[in-house]
């Protein structure tokens, strides 16, 4: 039995299908991605399961019972940021986080409080107004308010949305904390292949509402040809040696540089080849775009 | 949970500036009122009674605290509604628009409780709000115009002696508190319905304007209309101010805008219990 279960779950808004006959289990302890453009329905799951947002139809189970409308017990198991985290500008970090632990129902402790600030790295801003936060601190204190009551299942929409590349950092890191360290189930979605690549242990690829592939990522992404961008010590020999081997898609770079099309399971028998060769690999680069790995599915 | 869900949502409302500008609107039109009969009371005495002078012979203090308060009191007509709305037409709609309304419902929170403590939070800043039009206005103009009758022309002439007037201010206060709560209801209806601040505003302050107007007119067709339409009760705080006390007529007045009321609650957690919180 997984912590959440989303069974045939559909939802339209008028014409629009925004979720069409979705179905997929997160494990307990799992990490799990929804990856899929902008507008793919990734959001719209999310709100339905968190009960913003009725489904036309399916169901939604939470450590196997199902959700309804109105069922505040379950609830409590869920933590969220939802697509951009917003809060009460007027008040500080420490009072807004506060206040949503009292929507929880939960009589809100200093220490507590604190803790959770500690853990996302604003305790020094506790008592700051959120309308001086950069974008980079309000999704930490996004990931703050969603963990703050102690959930099963905590579901990111979009966590790095807007956040320069430190910020990217800090936010993965947070979050394989949270897994790694405080055992925590977690569903993200993203646009970013990179981001659930390296963060998730399964994931859901959707489009137009739709589950175009699903299972472990390594696994999913093994079978994606890809663009790799390899670093020679000779390239016009590598090129010869490597279309011998029947790797013919490959274009030149620059004086040390070549891009190849091949399927991530290839890419250590390339290095191979080059090595046996007395090639120098100076360094292999998967050049992963979502729209390419889009390509691929559909 | 219903009280936890009152004091977070008075905690909010009370820590915003934007809850405010309704209070300091307040203080700014009684001072202004104060200054202007201090600078043209005579005249405006003589523009009630202009009318009568000639039939009666006027004698006492009639520039005093009370006629300051009674003019503030028509002031229940339109700047006092736009000064709840300001408010109330925000609780659902600028939670919504900021998109702290899914952060808060994305918790274990009846969406019921909520309204319902939004909207007992909205009661008590529109109580507060009359509080302070009827302290300011009696306490200021007691303070500097001292106290004395007040006369009073709705279709009759009332003379209203200075004895009897606190108990009916209090009771007028108190009935147009019951109409302002109506306001802030119908402005629950347009929140909930809306994703901005603003077009609840409007579409409020629209419909009173527009049934006020019906109201006012005395011919025709609107005539048939009157009694349905809730300005038309709103403004029976004027009852307390004959020098006959109506209670038939009031009571009624007061039914028709507690039923109002239940109505547009009724309805806001209707709409609000199906809505897809898409913001």
């Amino acid at each position: 039995m997984g912590v959440l279960e989303v069974v045939q779950l559909s939802k339209s808004f008028g014409d629009i299908k925004a979720v069409d006959e979705l179905s997929f289990t997160v494990n307990r302890g799992n990490i799990y991605g929804l990856l899929g453009v902008n507008g793919s329905g990734k959001s719209t799951t999310i709100r339905l399961i968190l009960d913003l947002i009725s489904p036309d139809f399916g169901s939604i189970f939470i450590n196997g019972k199902k959700l309804k409308r109105g069922n505040l017990v379950l609830k409590k198991k869920l933590g969220a940021l939802i697509e951009r985290p917003d809060f009460y500008h007027y008040l500080s970090a420490f009072k807004n986080l506060q206040i949503l632990l009292k929507y929880s129902g939960i009589i809100p402790e200093r220490n507590k409080i604190q803790e959770v600030l500690e853990i996302v790295g604003l305790l020094k801003y506790q008592d700051k107004k959120i309308s001086i936060f950069s974008q980079g601190m309000k999704q930490r204190l996004g990931i703050a308010q969603a963990i703050i009551h102690d959930p099963d299942l905590i579901i990111l929409d979009e966590p790095f949305n807007g956040l320069d590349p430190h910020g990217i950092v800090e936010i993965r890191n947070l979050i394989n904390r949270l897994s790694r360290e405080f055992r925590k189930t977690i569903v993200l979605s993203s646009h970013m292949l990179r981001e659930i690549e390296l963060i998730s242990d399964r994931m859901l690829v959707m489009n137009e509402g739709r589950s175009v592939a699903e299972g472990k990522v390594n696994d999913l992404l093994q079978a994606y040809v890809t663009r790799v961008r390899i670093r020679l010590s000779n390239v016009s020999e590598a090129i010869n040696i490597l279309r011998k081997a029947n790797f013919s898609e490959i274009e030149i770079l620059n004086e040390q540089d070549i891009i190849c099309q091949i399927k991530e399971e290839d890419i250590p028998r390339v290095i191979r080849i080059l090595l046996d060769n007395q090639i120098n690999v100076l360094s292999v680069i998967p050049e992963r775009s979502l729209e390419d790995y889009f390509m691929s599915l559909v | 949970m219903i009280f936890t869900l009152v004091h977070i949502e008075l905690e909010k409302l009370f820590r915003s500036r934007r809850s405010y500008i309704g209070l300091l609107a307040i203080v700014l039109i009684i001072l202004v009122i104060e200054a202007g009969v201090m600078l043209q009371g005579e005249a405006l005495i003589d523009l009630i009674s202009e009318n009568i002078q000639d039939v009666f012979i006027l004698q006492g203090n009639l520039l005093n605290g009370y006629l300051i308060s009674f003019l503030s009191i028509n002031g229940l007509w339109l700047h006092v509604p736009i000064l709840v709305v300001i408010v109330t037409a925000d609780l659902i709609s600028g939670e919504a628009n900021s998109g702290t309304l899914r952060l808060i419902l994305s918790r274990p929170v009846s969406r019921n409780e909520l309204i319902l403590a939004k909207f007992i939070t909205a009661i008590v800043y529109t109580t507060l709000l009359i509080l302070l039009l009827a302290f300011l206005s009696l306490g200021l103009g007691i303070l500097f115009f001292g106290q004395g009758d007040i006369l009073v022309i709705y279709g009759s002439i009332n003379i209203l002696e200075e004895d009897i007037l606190p108990g009916r201010f209090i009771m007028a206060f108190s009935f147009g508190a019951l109409g302002m709560w109506l306001v802030a209801g119908l402005s629950f209806v347009f929140s909930v319905l809306s994703e901005n601040s603003l077009s609840p505003i409007l579409l409020t302050m629209s419909v009173i304007i527009l049934f006020t107007v019906v109201s006012s007119f005395e011919i025709g067709i609107f005539e048939n209309f009157k009694p349905y339409l809730f300005t038309t009760h709103m403004s029976n705080w004027r009852y307390f101010f004959n020098y006959k006390l109506e209670w038939g007529k009031i009571i009624q007045s007061g039914l028709v805008l507690i039923a109002h009321i239940v109505l547009f609650i009724s309805i806001t957690l209707i709409i609000f219990r199906k809505k897809d919180i898409t913001t």
